[in-house]
């Protein structure tokens, strides 16, 4: 049974339609990507997801739940952080999150918050700020400890490393592969960072102005296997690839890149070197996540949300 | 778990957060000088001049009455924006709904809250000028009794200083659906503000032109508004004793209530304003 099924779901603002007819199946265990460019409407549907929006159309089913009053006793094992962090201004971190817990009715016992704030580096001195004097990033790691308490089977993050500095993202990266590991919990992982959800993602979906494109395996989508090639006749050895039925995609400066699967690169030096050309250098690269969704979407050259 | 245990559960953690804002008591503050400072002044007064006159006992309470009547309804409606209208503007309303709890019932709870804390007042409000009754009557007992309202005693004297409580109640409800028709703090207010001080000018005004220019009295019809029948519950109605207004009030107030909880079921949950 999937964790997360939705079908044909729809949700208009006015004449705007921000998600427009999607069905998707998200496994249980394992991180699912969610990406897009700016206003395709990821935000739309985890805020459907979470209950925060009632679709205009189709439907929701968590852990096999469906319904308003299924969604709703689902949500109870769910954790989510959606646009942004969002507290009681005027209560400490630690306050934060005994209240939430209380809330929650979270069963983590006393020691569940301060494990929670240890968790995301908001310990000691931290944990009695205020949420309003809070940086970014502090504001980020104590949304993602919320998500966690009562340790629900799904986690819905929302670009969960906005505002983080470098080892917080790497750190963040970490716990959420951690919080996924053999299958434990399900995270769906909306992000703009691509090299993040290539990383971190097992399966991934891309939507644009609402629909959907893909949805599928990370490795799937990505552009084929390639290598870069240096040689000591670049001329020569574009026509002698050319002639022995090589693609080169790119020819500059740098050299030749060369479509080529992974593993087979030996064959591209042989036909060199028997054609009397020989490589200085070789450099091979798998294909992208990025290609791919360029690719996908059809924004070559445009910014990924 | 229960309906009413998760309602003592979402109240309970209201309570925590809520008595954790330092607004919530400089409001109680303000309201407690105000009523300590009716009961000294008065309670002082009499006895600086030496008056031969006094207030008996159970006229103490009626003397702060005076005062909640006429603030009852704004700490309602300040009430409403602090309790109910933060957590729009806020977007808390978000991680409170996140685990799908019932949203009526966090309304209600929250409602229930405020309700309980203005009930608290009012009971704090009635102890401190009994005593201070009891304890200046001590003082002056002799003289001519000053009992410009009809009190009729302690029972009667209790009842109508309760009777500015659901007023109270119907405004607390009122700026609840205004803060959520608005999603903010600052509209509930303003509106609901707004409202209460039109009406108080409003109708007296149209209703002393309608009089003279009409001979038209325009109590008869004003008298089942919002305005009127919170003001005849008080007992500030020429026709009809204040008990009749009690079935009309409680029926704003439930009006208001479950128009607030349906506008927040049915609305999809801002993430406030940052």
């Amino acid at each position: 049974m999937p964790a997360v099924s939705v079908s044909g779901l729809t949700k208009r603002f006015g004449r705007v339609t921000a998600v427009d007819d999607v069905s998707l199946d998200i496994p249980s265990g394992g991180v699912f990507g969610l990406l897009g460019p700016n206003g395709s409407g990821k935000t739309t549907l985890l805020s459907m997801l979470s209950g925060f929006i009632r679709p205009t159309d189709g439907t929701v089913s968590l852990f096999g739940h469906d319904g308003p009053a299924g969604q709703a006793q689902a949500l109870d094992n769910v954790g989510t952080l959606i646009e942004r962090p969002i507290f009681w201004p005027y209560l400490s971190c630690r306050d934060n999150l005994k209240c939430l817990q209380g809330v929650y009715e979270s069963d983590g016992g006393d020691g569940e918050v301060e494990d929670l704030l240890d968790a995301v580096n908001l310990g000691g001195e931290a944990a009695r700020r205020r949420f309003r004097a809070c940086s970014t990033g502090m504001k980020q790691r104590l949304g993602i400890a919320a998500t966690l308490l009562g340790d629900p089977s799904l986690l819905i993050l929302d670009e969960p490393t906005n505002g983080l500095d470098p080892v917080g993202i790497v750190e963040v990266r970490d716990l959420i592969r951690d919080l996924a590991v053999n299958g434990r919990r399900t995270v769906i992982l909306a992000s703009h960072l691509l090299n993040e959800v290539e990383q971190v993602c097992d399966q991934v979906a891309i939507l644009r102005r609402g629909k959907l494109l893909y949805c599928g395996s990370v490795a799937g989508m990505g552009a084929p296997a390639s290598a870069l090639v240096r040689t000591t006749d670049d001329d020569a050895a574009a026509s002698v690839l050319t002639d022995a039925g090589w693609e080169i995609r790119i020819r500059s400066e740098d050299g030749l890149e060369v479509a080529v699967a992974a593993g087979r690169e030996w064959e591209v030096s042989r036909d060199l070197a028997n054609a009397g050309v020989y490589i200085s250098q070789l450099r091979p690269s798998s294909g992208s996540l990025e290609a791919g969704f360029m690719e996908v979407t059809g924004e070559a050259g445009a910014e990924p949300e | 778990m229960t309906s009413f245990a998760v309602m003592t559960n979402t109240i309970r953690w209201e309570w925590f957060r809520l008595c954790r804002r330092t607004e919530f008591w400089v409001i109680l503050g303000l309201l407690a000088l105000a009523v300590v400072g009716t009961l000294v002044v008065s309670a002082g007064v009499l006895r600086l001049i030496q008056s031969d006159f006094f207030i008996p006992p159970y006229g103490y309470p009626l003397l702060v009455f005076e005062l909640l009547s006429r603030l009852g309804p704004f700490l309602g409606i300040i009430l409403a924006g602090t309790v109910f209208g933060s957590d729009y503007g806020w977007g808390t309303f978000r991680p409170l709904f996140a685990r799908g709890q019932p949203r009526w019932q966090v309304v209600t709870a929250k409602l229930a809250l405020a309700a309980s804390i203005l009930a608290a007042v009012w009971v704090a409000s009635w102890l401190l000028a009994a005593a201070v009754g009891l304890v200046a009557a001590d003082a002056s007992t002799n003289g001519v009794e000053i009992m410009p309202w009809d009190s009729g005693g302690w029972v009667e004297s209790a009842g109508r200083f309760a009777s500015a409580w659901p007023v109270a109640i119907a405004y607390l409800l009122l700026g609840a659906l205004l803060c959520a028709l608005g999603r903010s703090t600052a509209f509930g207010l303003g509106v609901g503000i707004a409202v209460l001080i039109v009406e108080s000018i409003a109708y007296p005004a149209a209703g002393a032109i309608s009089q003279l220019a009409l001979d038209v009295n325009l109590g008869d019809y004003t008298r089942w508004t919002l305005w009127g029948t919170t003001r005849g519950l008080m007992g500030r109605d020429d026709e009809f004793g204040p008990w009749v207004f009690l079935p009309a009030v409680v029926a704003y107030a439930g009006v208001f209530a479950a128009l607030a909880a349906l506008v927040t079921e049915r609305r999809d949950v801002s993430s406030g304003n940052g």
